[in-house]
């Protein structure tokens, strides 16, 4: 039989964007798996979270003057509850930008006038990374194998404007999407319910216990584009197959939700 | 919406107010200042909004944003406005603006940004014409014009007029004889929307994208010309075999393209083919022909006729190929300094490249500190190739990914990656404008070897969200 690992987003994320280091650790434990599947859910939440920044900031890099005014946008990041993040990446490209300007040769300036000097070196240094590293992640996306597909999954296209990178992500209309497992899994859902219950109150949990209470109370397992973001890790563990693992770098918030349903769960770190 | 006077006074109070003064009057003074640009500023890039490419309410709202933090940066780092803005307020805040709205313009449409900075070098230097300022509008037309206004959009001009027109090598001869034909001056805008809707009815293709450097007819035109001159160089079988099926990318036969660009007459290539004029005008529309057809003219075997295109197609490659180089060079506006100049050549970094990887490939398995000792003399030439960069958008994203994996490397290359490294830059050398997707295939097999493209700290940036997310 073949053995199936099943990637959440955090994961995905790891092999698509970060592939030369936390990628590396994915890669060696998936390598005793037979069979590797993404399921749909995580991949809408690769594209409108992570893969959405790199091409915000990578079309900062082109549209701004110099590589400091992009990467003040990122400053200016700081000052919304995205500040941790935000502030951690700041410093990180502070660093790899003085890295980069001490290796510069100084004598392609002389050689070579502006188009060698430090300023204009660095910013397309820093772009041309920024757009290898989506453009790669996007066409590494294409070779996995997809589990529940959503309809809105299905629209989205990364395209270019000029120089710009854009995301056309496709906007689920309002309790008509279809797809969601959820539809079949009603005793699942009841399961999850008890399980998200005996866990830690938090925003995220008691907005995803309120979808799931919501869910078992009705017959309509439609749900909503608001509904299917709160209901996240949820979504990711109702789409592992039987016998699937589930490979996750989030044990404390799956470790409950694949109890709750027999399935198997590794933390490749 | 407010008033002058209240600007005015909303200044005087920033003006007067020293940083260490009443903090909180002159943060409340601040605010008002900052929304009064809003207004302002929203207001003329709604009302510019179609003519500079602003597409949407986020990005009207995004060159909004950057005239306020750009006010907002000038207010907090000196206790005191610049003169220009307590003189004038609304002035300033529109020279903003409109600095913000043609920095998106240039940043979204960079083409057509480059074909009217083209035009208003024309209009400013060739003394035929001229460009001035009616009401709010940039007018351009023939110098004795100037002054006058700018008549609507233009009318419908006969196709083969514009034809003509785009035919003409300098933008000056080009709207001139536009000029001349119209009678009358347009809006530098109206003109750039008329050169863009000629271009895409196809009628003036070729003539707009002149002002690109990456794809001007004038090179490419140049790049036939130098074709045909190697063609007529060839050996005269080698030349028939080659001429009598050679096709472009579409399947026509490229004796069209040499005829309609006036590259080469039918007469010179009727002398080409070794056949008289009339014969050639006989069989024009079955060109290009099958190779059997062509070896029944010139008296041979189909194999020998694919032989023998065969050899002419690498002869060519081979000599046209500088020639790709110099048009690349060209793109990039060498220096004026003809000592710099002469070494300013791509192709000889890249041959050298070449051999330092294969110098690589060749040790890498044996040897591998002298492998590393390679890779340290491939890293500075690949960085002075860089300077390059603007041959082509992927060029540029392949030879990012090699710099970067030779500057991360975490240890000695091995055999397959240093494969894959002469691999790309060999292909590099071979074709400089390979597009962006054969470029991410390339990152795509460095990548697959464990080198990185990027350098480590760019991971962080996915992770900018991450409190949103609520993931550990």
């Amino acid at each position: 039989m073949k053995i199936t690992a099943v990637l959440d987003t955090t994961i995905l994320t790891d092999v698509l964007l970060k592939h030369a280091t936390r990628g590396v650790a994915v890669r060696e434990s998936l390598s005793r798996f037979d069979h590797v599947v993404v399921p749909g859910y995580a991949i809408k939440e690769f594209v409108s979270g992570p893969l959405t920044y790199f091409t915000w900031f990578h079309n900062r890099v082109v549209t701004e003057k110099t590589l400091s005014g992009a990467i003040d946008w990122l400053h200016r990041l700081s000052r919304t509850p995205r500040r941790y993040a935000a502030s951690t990446a700041v410093e990180a490209l502070r660093e790899a930008v003085a890295r980069l300007e001490k290796q510069h040769a100084a004598t392609l300036i002389e050689r070579y006038g502006a188009r060698a000097s430090v300023s204009t070196v660095l910013k397309d240094q820093i772009r041309l990374s920024v757009r290898g590293t989506i453009l790669t992640a996007w066409a590494r996306l294409r070779d996995y194998s997809i589990v529940d597909v959503p309809g809105c999954y299905a629209a989205a296209e990364l395209f270019r404007d000029g120089e710009l990178l854009l995301i056309r992500e496709g906007k689920c209309a309002s309790g008509d999407c279809g797809f969601w497992p959820v539809a079949g899994a009603r005793a699942s859902l009841e399961l999850l319910r008890t399980a998200m219950e005996a866990t830690s109150p938090s925003r995220e949990r008691d907005r995803r216990l309120a979808v799931l209470t919501r869910l078992g109370e009705t017959s309509n397992t439609s749900v909503t584009d608001k509904e299917c973001r709160s209901l996240g890790d949820v979504m990711i563990a109702l789409s592992v197959p039987p016998e699937a693992t589930l490979v996750t770098s989030n044990v404390r918030d799956f470790a409950p939700l694949c109890e709750a349903l027999g399935k198997r769960l590794l933390n490749p770190y | 919406m407010a008033s002058r006077s209240h600007s005015r006074q909303g200044v005087d109070e920033v003006a007067a107010a020293p940083e260490t003064e009443e903090p909180s009057k002159r943060e409340r003074t601040i605010e008002y200042l900052i929304r009064l640009a809003r207004t302002w500023s929203e207001e003329l890039v709604h009302e510019h909004s179609s003519s500079y490419g602003v597409a949407s309410e986020a990005d009207a709202e995004d060159i909004v944003a950057t005239v306020s933090t750009h006010i907002l940066r000038r207010f907090r780092s000196s206790p005191r406005l610049p003169k220009e803005a307590i003189d004038d307020y609304r002035s300033y805040v529109s020279i903003l603006t409109w600095n913000a709205l043609n920095d998106h313009f240039r940043s979204r449409h960079p083409e057509r940004a480059r074909l009217r900075n083209r035009l208003r070098y024309a209009f400013t230097h060739d003394a035929r014409l001229a460009l001035w300022f009616s009401g709010n509008d940039t007018v351009c037309g023939l110098s004795e014009w100037r002054d006058a206004r700018a008549a609507d959009v233009p009318e419908t001009v006969r196709e083969d007029v514009v034809r003509e027109l785009f035919e003409r090598e300098d933008v000056g001869d080009a709207v001139f004889a536009l000029f001349h034909y119209r009678k009358k001056p347009m809006t530098l805008h109206a003109l750039v929307d008329f050169m863009v809707a000629a271009t895409e009815s196809g009628v003036g293709a070729s003539r707009v994208t002149a002002v690109e450097p990456n794809v001007s007819i004038l090179e490419s035109r140049e790049m036939l010309s130098h074709v045909w001159a190697e063609i007529v160089e060839l050996r005269p079988m080698q030349r028939r075999a080659l001429l009598l099926n050679l096709r472009d990318a579409d399947g026509s036969s490229v004796l069209d393209s040499l005829v309609f660009t006036g590259v080469a007459s039918t007469e010179a290539l009727a002398n080409a083919l070794e056949v008289e004029p009339a014969k050639l005008s006989e069989i024009w529309s079955d060109l290009p022909l099958d190779d059997v057809r062509i070896a029944a003219m010139l008296g041979m075997t189909r194999q020998q006729v694919i032989n023998l295109r065969k050899s002419a197609r690498a002869r060519l490659e081979r000599r046209v190929y500088s020639t790709t180089m110099r048009r690349a060079i060209r793109a990039v506006d060498a220096p004026e300094s003809s000592a710099v100049q002469a070494s300013f050549d791509p192709d000889a970094i890249l041959q050298k490249a070449v051999r330092v990887a294969s110098d690589g490939v060749r040790d890498a398995a044996s040897d591998p500190l002298s492998a590393d000792n390679h890779a340290m003399r491939l890293e500075p030439l690949l960085a002075e190739l860089f300077v390059f960069r603007e041959i082509d958008r992927g060029f540029a994203l392949v030879l990012n990914g090699l710099v970067m994996a030779l500057r991360h490397r975490e240890k000695l290359l091995d055999d397959r990656q240093w494969a894959v490294l002469a691999g790309a830059i060999e292909r590099l050398r071979a074709s400089p404008r390979l597009g962006e997707d054969a470029a991410v295939r390339m990152l795509l097999d460095i990548e697959n070897t464990g080198l990185r493209t990027s350098p480590p700290e760019l991971e962080t940036l996915a992770d900018i969200g991450r409190e949103n997310h609520g993931r550990s």
